[in-house]
């Protein structure tokens, strides 16, 4: 028996996640699509000129994927915080490898099928809703339903969509190592926790510019190319190659949440109750 | 099944085990009795593999718990005083619980909650601790695991209950299983366990089978004030003086665990003196 990875205990591990919380992940559901409701019919009753507009449907998706995604994130390996049902978790005859790899079909991939399911369910609902109100007109023809997956909402390269996941993916595996790593007030310890790494790095970059470089300043690109200050005619131009600016674009672009899913992973490994 | 050698373990503050060495085999029921906080529940989850050791080695079924395998996994259950169960029907319990354990054995559970008296048509929420807890142990011994570890498994059982859970018990023993049962309820096992593993400050005060604690020790009342003073430990009841002494005959008298433990912990010395010779 492979004790790393089998396709049946792993198979055995989702139906039972399945099974301990479907009634929480069911309500949950409920629960979003009534605030959804909630949301775009107070703006549909406040700004009657442009009821769902496409700026507040695409406010709202993305908000509400990264403030949901990431609380459910922070919220997965939140049993390991009780010793109950901590002991329940790591005693399941799966080995850490299945284990993190159920939270990741639920954390990622479930959750935004799901949600964006839910989503389109109440906006094509709301938009066919708000069309019949305004009747044959100008205003009808505006209110139409937006496909988040093709908005120019990030803009690094041609794939909009795919960028914006990939940095949805990496603040989520945050926030999955934070509810490995913080027993209990996981989200808000993440938040925090994520706040002075961001300081730090800041405070580091800020000593870095200050300290060891000299003057002067980026120069078409962060970090890859330094105009070196000498007087604005002769100033210096410092570039490293191309190729390392586009490996390290990439590196934060791809590698950042499978890197820190192998970080949950060794926590999880080593988590003692 | 299990051996530990020179077990080293404690908390950020607290030092539990200090080179512990100890040994279970297959076949047989332990008592780990000792106060509270004496590290039995620590040891117990040193075992499963939710606690790792700070130094030493422990091996179970020739695998290191700590690694918490999937194949060490199946062939272990533990039932924590603090335990968790999910809001579902027993039914589902079953069908989602059951199939990581190839033993499992649905006949057994359905008979062991008889024994219970336990509807299977409940849901686990909707049912007291007690109830909960006969789940649970159930479950446990269903799995056909190898290795059974219980933690305070009478806490919360009525007394009907604790009669029942000795009853299944009995008959959920068999060669190639270990059951190791931690608790300071010790009547509640009389008659059950084949060997008694005494934890005092983590380290093991005394640790013989039933069979020759009967054969050295004697469990009785005093004759007279002589034999009291001889005894390693005495007790007045309404009856007279009760004392656990040297058994100097042949005959073997019912061991009284609760006498036993107090013995044990009081005279820890003479008794210890009396297992070498």
């Amino acid at each position: 028996m492979n004790q790393f990875f089998s396709f049946n205990r792993f198979r055995l591990l989702v139906l039972k996640h399945w099974a301990d919380n479907k009634k929480r992940y069911g309500l949950s559901v409920i629960a979003f699509i009534g605030l959804l409701i909630a949301w775009f019919v107070l703006f549909m009753l406040t700004d009657s000129e442009r009821p769902m507009s496409k700026d507040l449907q695409q406010v709202t998706f993305f908000l509400s994927l990264f403030a949901l995604g990431t609380f459910y994130a922070s919220q997965y390996f939140h049993d390991l915080g009780s010793r109950a049902k901590g002991i329940n978790f790591l005693l399941v005859p799966a080995s850490t490898f299945e284990k993190l790899l159920c939270s990741l079909l639920y954390t990622v991939v479930v959750f935004i099928v799901v949600f964006t399911a839910a989503f389109y369910l109440v906006d094509i609902a709301l938009v066919a809703i708000s069309k019949s109100f305004a009747g044959a007109n100008e205003a009808a023809d505006k209110i139409t339903v937006v496909n988040m997956f093709k908005i120019n909402l990030l803009q690094f390269n041609k794939d909009s969509t795919v960028n914006f996941l990939l940095i949805f993916f990496s603040v989520q595996s945050v926030f999955l190592l934070g509810s490995v790593y913080f027993e209990k007030y996981s989200f808000i310890k993440t938040i925090i926790a994520g706040f002075i790494a961001c300081f730090v790095l800041f405070c580091l970059l800020y000593f870095f510019n200050e300290l060891v470089l000299p003057k002067g300043g980026y120069h078409r690109g962060f970090l890859t190319s330094y105009r070196v200050h000498v007087d604005g005619i002769n100033d210096r131009l410092i570039q490293v190659p191309g190729w390392i600016g586009e490996v390290f674009r990439y590196m934060v672009m791809y590698a950042t949440a499978p890197f820190l899913w192998i970080v949950t992973y060794y926590r999880l490994k080593e988590k003692q109750v | 099944m299990i051996t530990i050698q020179n077990l080293c373990f404690g908390y950020k503050k607290k030092p539990v085990f200090d080179n512990l060495s100890l040994q279970f085999s297959g076949g047989h029921v332990y008592g780990l009795l000792g106060k509270n906080g004496t590290g039995k529940s620590t040891l117990l989850r040193n075992i499963a593999g939710l606690l790792f050791p700070s130094s030493g080695v422990i091996t179970v079924n020739g695998h290191t718990p700590a690694d918490r395998q999937p194949l060490f996994l199946s062939d272990v259950f533990m039932v924590p005083e603090e335990f968790y169960l999910p809001d579902i029907s027993i039914t589902e319990f079953l069908a989602y619980q059951a199939p990581f354990y190839s033993k499992f054995s649905q006949h057994k559970f359905q008979n062991y909650m008889s024994v219970f008296q336990i509807p299977t048509d409940s849901t686990l929420q909707n049912m007291s601790y007690g109830q909960k807890k006969k789940v649970l142990i159930s479950f446990a011994l269903a799995t056909n695991v190898r290795l059974l570890l219980m933690d305070e498994p009478t806490n919360g059982l009525d007394i009907m209950s604790k009669s029942q859970f000795r009853k299944v018990l009995a008959e959920a023993l068999n060669e190639d299983r270990c059951i190791i049962i931690s608790t300071h309820q010790v009547k509640d096992l009389e008659n059950l366990i084949d060997r008694i593993t005494v934890v005092e400050s983590g380290k093991i005060l005394f640790d013989q089978n039933v069979s020759d604690i009967t054969r050295k020790l004697s469990f009785r009342f005093a004759y007279d004030d002589a034999d009291e003073k001889r005894a390693l430990y005495s007790e007045s009841s309404l009856k007279g003086n009760v004392i656990v002494t040297a058994n100097n005959s042949e005959e073997e008298t019912k061991l009284d665990l609760e006498l036993l433990y107090k013995a044990i912990v009081t005279n820890s010395d003479q008794i210890t003196k009396l297992f070498q010779s």
